[in-house]
C-alpha cells in the first residue's frame, strides 16, 4: 500500500503545476495552499484515529499490565489528547481561513505529539503500520510547501 | 519493559481495519485532486473520540496495581 503514499507525494508535488505534472486535471482544480492546509489536517486526523484505535486495542487487551506499561499507556493517552486538541485548535483557522500561518503551526503540533504517541507504541511491541508513519510523514511535507 | 499480554488475533483485526482507513483517505485526496470528489476535510477531518481510551486506561491502570 506504500505506493499509494508515493502517489500522494507526487501528486502533491505536482499540485501548484500549471497541468500538474502530465495529467489533464486544469491548473484550477488544483489545490490552493489554504486547500492544502486542509488537506494535511485531514490525513492528521485519520492517522491519529488509527492510532487512537491500537492504542485502545492494546489497553482492552492488556490482561494483567505491569505498572510500568500502565504509566506508558498513560503517557501515550496524554500525547494523543494533546495531539487531537492541537487539531481541534487548527480546525476553526481551516474554517475561517483568517490564519493560515497559525492552523500550519497547530497542524505541525499534533504530529509532533502523534509521532510520539507512534514510537511509545512501537516500543511495547506493537506494529504500527507503515502507513501511519507515512502518513505523518505527508503532513509534514504537505505543510512544507504549503505557503 | 515487559511484553504486553495481548490477544494477537483480535489485535491483528484491529489493526488491518485501522490501517484500512489510511489508503481510503488517500484515495479521497486523489479523488478530489483530479476533480472527481468532495474535499477530504469535507468527509474525512472526524477527529478521534478518545472517551473509550480513558475509560480503557483507567481499566489498566486498576489491573496493574498502579490506581487502587
Amino acid at each position: 500500500m506504500t505506493y499509494r503514499f508515493i502517489l500522494a507525494l507526487a501528486l502533491l508535488a505536482c499540485a501548484p503545476a500549471t497541468t500538474g505534472c502530465g495529467s489533464t486535471t486544469p491548473a484550477a482544480q488544483a489545490p490552493d495552499a489554504r486547500q492544502t492546509v486542509e488537506m494535511a489536517y485531514s490525513i492528521a486526523a485519520v492517522a491519529l484515529n488509527v492510532l487512537a484505535e491500537v492504542h485502545v486495542d492494546w489497553m482492552a487487551a492488556s490482561v494483567q499490565p505491569s505498572k510500568e506499561e500502565a504509566e506508558v499507556a498513560t503517557k501515550i493517552n496524554e500525547l494523543l489528547h494533546a495531539a487531537r486538541d492541537a487539531l481541534a485548535e487548527a480546525k476553526p483557522w481551516l474554517e475561517t481561513g483568517k490564519d493560515e500561518a497559525k492552523a500550519k503551526l497547530a497542524i505541525r503540533e499534533s504530529v509532533d505529539n502523534a509521532r510520539e504517541a507512534l514510537a511509545l507504541l512501537k516500543n511495547v511491541g506493537l506494529k504500527v503500520t507503515e502507513e501511519v508513519s507515512a502518513a505523518l510523514d505527508l503532513v509534514r511535507t504537505v505543510l512544507g510547501g504549503a505557503t | 519493559m515487559s511484553a504486553p499480554n495481548l490477544d494477537l488475533a483480535a489485535l491483528i483485526a484491529a489493526l488491518a481495519s485501522a490501517s484500512a482507513k489510511i489508503p481510503d483517505a488517500l484515495d479521497q485526496v486523489h479523488s478530489w485532486m483530479n476533480g472527481g470528489g468532495p474535499k477530504p476535510n469535507d468527509v474525512l477531518a472526524e477527529l478521534p473520540d478518545l472517551s473509550r481510551n480513558d475509560l480503557e486506561l483507567a481499566a489498566m491502570r486498576k489491573r496493574s496495581g498502579l490506581d487502587p
